[in-house]
Formats: C-alpha cells, sequence, structure tokens
C-alpha cells in the first residue's frame, strides 16, 4: 500500500472532501482513507492506495468527477514500527514515526524490469542507487533482458518508474509484487520553517541518504518559498540535530510608489488584491508557504536520491 | 463639510510624450490651449459650491503646465482661487526668466520641477530632452525671481542605472539645495513601449531597487531631510532656516484623507462619499464646458469602511502617527499584533506608525493591516 495526504487546497471544502470520498468508496473497495489533521495544511485525509498509478486514478477522479481542487502530498509507503517494551504498530505518515522504535521494517518489493541489453547497466545503477538487491538476470533472447531486483517499496514511489524510463528511453517495462517486509536502518527527516516543525514535510528516510536529500530539501524549499517580511530559516533536522540549513531572506522594499488624489482608487484595489493573493498560501506560524513547496520533495533530482 | 480646501488642475499638455509616463498627456496642440483653459475656468465655476472659502492649497499638475502658451498660463492663474500653497510642476526646459517672472506675479509659490536624472545616458534611456544643465539653470531662474519653495522629481531604477549613478544623482540634486523632493521606483507599466523596449533590463534589476530604494532614503535623511512620506522628503534641518514647513501641504492634504477637487481631463475628485474622474478625452471635456455641461465623469460611491482603510493605507504612508480609534472597524488587530512584534509597526495602543523598517515594506504592511471586503476576523 502506498499512502498519501489529501488536503482540499481552500480549507472550507473539507466536508465536500468527505463526502467525494465516502462516495468514491462506494465502487472503489480499495480505497482506504480516514481524518488527518495537518498542522500545516489543516483537515484532510490520509489515503491508502494499491499504487501510485491507484492513487492517481483517485486523485484524477475527485478533481473531475466531484470537482475539487486537491493538494496531494509526497506519498510514503507504511512501516511496521516495533516500539520498546514490544508494541508494534503500523505507521502510515513519517509525521507519526514514535521516536521510542526499536526497529524499523519497511516493504519491499520484487521488481521485474525488462530491457533492451544496452540499457542494462543504467537500470543495474538505478537500483542500485534505491538499495536494491540484485536477484538475477535472464536474457529472454539476444536483445531483451529480464532483470529481478529485490526493492524497498519506498524508494519506489516517488519517481523512479520516471527515472527508468527516462534511463531506457521509454523502453523498460516495469512490474512489481510485494515480497515483504524487511528491518531498514531508517530516520525521520523532519523540516522546520521559521523554527517550526512542518509535519506535512516529514520525510522517513534511509540513513544514508538523509543527509543529501535533506540538504536537496531545503534548497528546494528555499526557491519555493518567497520572501516575506522577516528572515525564514529552513532546516531539516533529524530529532533535535540539524542537518541542512537554508534562508529565505527577508524582502527589503515593498511600497508603492506613487500614491496621490488621482490613483488613490487604483493602488487601494492592488492592495486588496496583494492580500487576497496571500489566501491562497498555508500559513506555518507566521510564515506564508504556497501550496506547491509541500510538494517539494517531488521535484528534487532523483525524488530523495542522486542524479 | 464646510468644502474642498485642496484644488487640483491638470493640464495635459506636454512637448512630447515620455514612454514611461501613464499620466493622461497630449503633446503640443497648442491651438487648443485657450480653449482649454476657459474649459478649466468653466468647469471650476460650475464645481465652485464644493470649494472651500479659502483653500490650503492649489496644485497645477501634468502634463507640463508651464508648456502653456504664456497667456494662456497667465488666464488660468488668474482665474484660480487664491491658496496658502499654489503649486506648479514644470519640465526644466520649460523654465524662462519670463515664465518664472509670470509666476511669481500670479502668486505661485512652489515649483515642482521634474528633473528625474542628472547623468545624460540615463535621460536619454527617458527619452528626455532636457539636460542636466538645464536643471541647474532652471533652479537657478526661479531662485533668482524669488520662488523660495521648490521640489525635484527623481526618478530611480531607470534601464542602467548604477548604485553609483544612482549616487551621483542624488548628490546633484542635493547640491541644489531644494526645499522638497520627491524619489519615485520607475514603474513599467505593462503594455507601453517603455516595457516592451526595456522589459527584460528591469525585470534582471529588480533586486537592485532594494539596494537603491535604501540608497535614496539613507543619503537624503543624512542630509537632513525629513522622510515625511514614502517617496517625499523635506528640507528639515536648522542650517537653512527656513521660515515654513516645505512638506507639500497639497499631497498632505491627500494623505490625510481631506477632500479635494480636481477639474480637467482625467483629473480626480474626492468629495465626502463620493469620488469622481473625469473622462480622458479632450475633446469631449471641451465640448460639454463649452456647452455649460460637466464632463463626462466616472463616479464611484464610497462607503464609510473603504473610506477607513483608504485612511489607513494613506497615513501609514506618513511618518506621523494614525489615531486607532476612528480604524476600529477597518484595523485587523492580529496584524497589528503579529507586526509590532516583527518590529515594523509601533503602537501605543491609541496611534501607530511604520517603523523604518517597516516604512520600506509600507505596502505589504498596510495590505497586511487592513481588514478587506470578505476577510473574516476569526479571534
Amino acid at each position: 500500500m502506498v499512502f498519501a495526504g489529501l488536503f482540499p487546497t481552500e480549507s472550507d471544502a473539507y466536508p465536500e472532501l468527505r463526502e467525494a470520498l465516502e462516495k468514491l468508496k462506494l465502487n472503489d473497495a480499495a480505497l482506504l482513507y480516514e481524518p488527518e489533521t495537518s498542522q500545516a495544511l489543516g483537515f484532510g485525509f490520509r489515503c491508502g492506495f494499491l499504487g501510485l498509478l491507484h492513487m492517481e486514478i483517485v486523485r484524477e477522479r475527485l478533481e473531475r468527477e466531484f470537482d475539487l481542487d486537491l493538494l496531494v502530498t509526497a506519498p510514503n509507503v507504511a512501516y511496521r514500527v516495533k516500539k520498546q517494551g514490544g508494541a508494534e504498530i503500523e505507521v502510515h505518515n513519517p509525521s507519526e514515526m514514535p521516536d521510542d522504535r526499536e526497529e524499523v521494517l519497511e516493504p519491499y518489493i520484487k521488481a521485474t524490469v525488462i530491457v533492451p541489453k544496452d540499457f542494462v547497466g543504467s537500470v543495474m545503477e538505478l537500483c542500485n542507487d534505491r538499495r536494491g538487491r540484485f536477484d538475477h538476470m535472464e536474457y529472454l533472447s539476444e536483445q531483451r533482458v529480464m532483470l529481478i531486483y529485490e526493492l524497498p517499496l519506498g524508494e519506489i514511489v516517488l519517481d523512479f518508474y520516471d527515472q527508468l524510463k527516462s534511463r531506457t528511453r521509454g523502453y523498460a517495462s516495469f512490474d512489481y509484487d510485494l515480497s515483504g517486509f524487511r528491518a531498514g536502518d531508517l530516520v525521520r527527516v523532519d523540516v522546520l520553517v521559521g523554527g517550526e516543525s512542518v509535519d506535512a514535510l516529514s520525510l522517513i528516510l534511509h540513513k544514508d541518504r538523509a543527509y543529501d536529500t535533506g540538504r536537496q530539501l531545503v534548497e528546494k524549499l528555499r526557491e519555493e518559498i518567497p520572501r516575506q517580511m522577516f528572515d525564514v530559516p529552513i532546516q531539516a533536522a533529524i530529532g533535535s540535530r540539524v542537518i541542512a540549513r537554508e534562508t529565505v531572506k527577508a524582502r527589503r522594499k515593498d511600497v508603492i510608489a506613487k500614491c496621490y488624489g488621482g490613483d488613490i482608487s487604483r493602488k487601494r484595489k492592488l492592495l486588496e488584491k496583494q492580500k487576497k493573493g496571500k489566501k491562497r498560501m498555508k500559513q506555518v506560524g507566521s510564515v506564508e508557504v504556497p501550496q506547491e513547496a509541500f510538494l517539494a520533495v517531488l521535484k528534487l533530482d532523483g525524488g530523495g536520491g542522486k542524479k | 463639510m464646510s468644502g474642498a480646501t485642496h484644488l487640483y488642475v491638470h493640464v495635459p499638455f506636454c512637448e512630447q510624450r515620455c514612454d514611461y509616463c501613464d499620466f493622461v498627456s497630449l503633446a503640443g496642440r497648442r491651438d487648443h490651449h485657450a480653449r482649454y483653459v476657459e474649459a478649466l475656468l468653466a468647469e471650476l465655476e460650475l464645481e465652485r459650491g464644493t470649494l472651500a472659502p479659502e483653500l490650503e492649497s492649489v496644485y497645477l499638475g501634468g502634463g507640463t503646465p508651464t508648456f502653456l502658451e504664456p497667456q494662456a498660463l497667465r488666464r488660468l492663474l488668474e482665474g484660480l482661487p487664491g491658496a496658502g500653497e499654489l503649486t506648479v510642476e514644470a519640465n526644466p526646459e520649460t523654465v524662462s526668466p519670463e515664465l518664472a517672472e509670470l509666476l511669481v506675479e500670479a502668486g505661485v509659490n512652489r515649483v515642482s520641477l521634474g528633473a528625474q536624472s542628472f547623468q545624460p545616458h540615463l535621460l536619454e534611456v527617458l527619452g528626455r530632452h532636457a539636460g542636466p544643465d538645464e536643471v541647474r539653470r532652471a533652479v537657478a531662474i526661479l531662485r533668482a525671481a524669488g520662488v523660495d519653495n521648490i521640489s525635484l522629481d527623481l526618478l530611480y531604477g531607470i534601464p542602467g542605472e548604477s548604485g553609483a549613478d544612482l549616487a551621483a544623482d542624488l548628490d546633484a540634486a542635493l547640491a541644489l539645495a531644494p526645499e522638497h523632493l520627491s524619489c519615485y521606483e520607475l514603474e513599467a507599466k505593462p503594455g507601453t513601449r517603455f516595457t516592451r523596449v526595456h522589459g527584460a533590463e528591469l525585470a534582471a534589476q529588480a533586486d537592485a531597487l532594494e539596494d537603491h530604494f535604501e540608497l535614496v532614503v539613507e543619503r537624503l535623511t543624512g542630509s537632513g531631510y525629513r522622510w515625511y512620506e514614502t517617496a517625499n522628503f523635506a528640507r528639515a534641518d536648522d542650517k537653512h532656516d527656513l521660515r515654513f514647513d516645505p512638506r507639500s501641504k497639497h499631497n498632505l492634504g491627500y494623505w490625510r484623507g481631506h477632500d479635494y477637487l480636481g477639474i480637467g481631463i482625467g483629473a480626480v475628485s474626492t468629495l465626502g462619499e463620493l469620488r469622481w474622474k473625469n473622462a480622458p478625452s479632450l475633446a469631449r471635456y471641451l465640448a460639454a464646458l463649452e456647452a455649460g455641461e460637466r464632463p463626462p465623469r466616472e463616479s464611484e460611491a464610497l462607503d464609510e469602511a473603504t473610506k477607513l482603510r483608504e485612511r489607513l493605507m494613506l497615513g501609514l504612508r506618513l511618518d506621523e502617527p494614525v489615531a486607532i480609534a476612528q480604524l476600529e472597524r477597518v484595523l485587523d488587530r492580529r496584524a497589528l499584533a503579529r507586526l509590532s512584534k516583527l518590529g515594523l509597526v509601533e503602537s501605543d495602543g491609541e496611534s501607530m506608525t511604520l517603523s523604518t523598517r517597516g516604512r520600506f515594506l509600507g505596502g505589504a504592511v498596510s495590505a497586511e493591516l487592513i481588514v478587506w471586503p470578505g476577510d473574516s476576523l476569526a479571534a
């Protein structure tokens, strides 16, 4: 299963989203959803999908058939967490990853990739990058090769398929089956904007990847968050340890240069428009964050991996 | 209501149209000057009842009022009511000893000169004919004629302008010791020829404009000028022994929310709950007034909340406190608290002013402070 948060872009559309999900569920039994409250994004739903394609379809249907404007957070997988003291829980949302965890199990898949033989090298490189374990390889013909890898599902959900396609000029075909859960050295990376932790941006990452991705993520956020009336620090942290930091420098000028008797009405409307433009942003503490910024992790080079 | 105490008179004629200008202006048309002046005086007559018996200010703006044929200009000045402050806008190249004498004789006591820049290469970008020496010459002529209240307009953010260019412009302006300076960032209006030609360059220098604005404020306040409005500076040092307050009384009227009557094409009037704007067409203006009728106008009703919003927006442009009690209805208290905490607004609960940093961000700050129609004010 793949999970993602669905939030209405206008917070007052929450009841409509709930109703839409109820109706959708009637003819899509695989869809799971439960209410979720994000400090940053407000009221929404954490939804479980069969896979990325299913997620895409549900999102499309909600927007098309129910005329909703949605913000979908970066998808993640479900983790099985053994807590100290032996209790075992399932975590569907990175921000719920408990601190007192003894072991985290993540879902694995058995991936089957079929490519022309010239691309075998680049596919192997991609799979290794994504913590894949080579299982075996078969020549289906002189030209076509089948590669079998075991991969953490969490490494697939962001952009694996796009990467695979672009590295094989579109020739690769990709198929997968869940193959069970395995322990992984995973950490939760939190993002702080203006000193406040933003739950909707938390990520579960392999320890070896955390530093790199954290750095890329804060860089991306620095580009996505517009300058405000004060400096806005953006940090990535594991627990209380900050691993990356950027600053959105404060704006130093925002004035209406000329304002005399002839243009008071026009300037008044200009200010009103300026204020209305901000309403489309989400408020994190006193920082206005555009909705697109919540998808920053999807726009990283290699979706959390390397180029 | 005892009537408006501020009168604006729009004179649209210019020697040539400047590509960057967005005021109602018309190149040449010398044959229309006399007719236009008669129409202005006719409109004034029709609206006389809206004016107070004594005016604080009369302001002739343009266009280029001093481009008017001398006889027409004299006729206009003589036909206008007297006022404590009578300002005429002038382009440097129109200033001659004869003109200065005409102005002073007619009671003009303040001249606002469109200098824009003292750098020949920047003036060329603006398409201005007057060179830096013409500004100096104009100031000298006006001084000699006894004009003791001169304002200079400067533009910054001209394509190709460096920080050093701006510093040199400020120094050149300061060397003339004007009583008043207006410094505007060049606004590139979308769709104008200027923007088509220079748009890319303007976008590239957007960041430098922050430095420019800071430099303007730093240099002028450091030279004894009071930054009394977002873009306006008035000489305030003791050295010069000013016998009057050189802030523009006319413009203070706008910023303090006073009523004003505006006559001429494109001119705006605000009287109580009503604002109107004369249509910009010269032909229709002349035709209406020559037939004894009011010119075509667009009007806008200003409800109380709108007036209060404007009061807040305009008041915060000034360096003087804005009283809070009357603005309760349109003031977002939570924004006030938040912005105070950020050090952008200073308030003692009864009144508020923007801090220095707040004034640099005055647009954003006032947009936040105002409760707009449709804003929810959840506690």
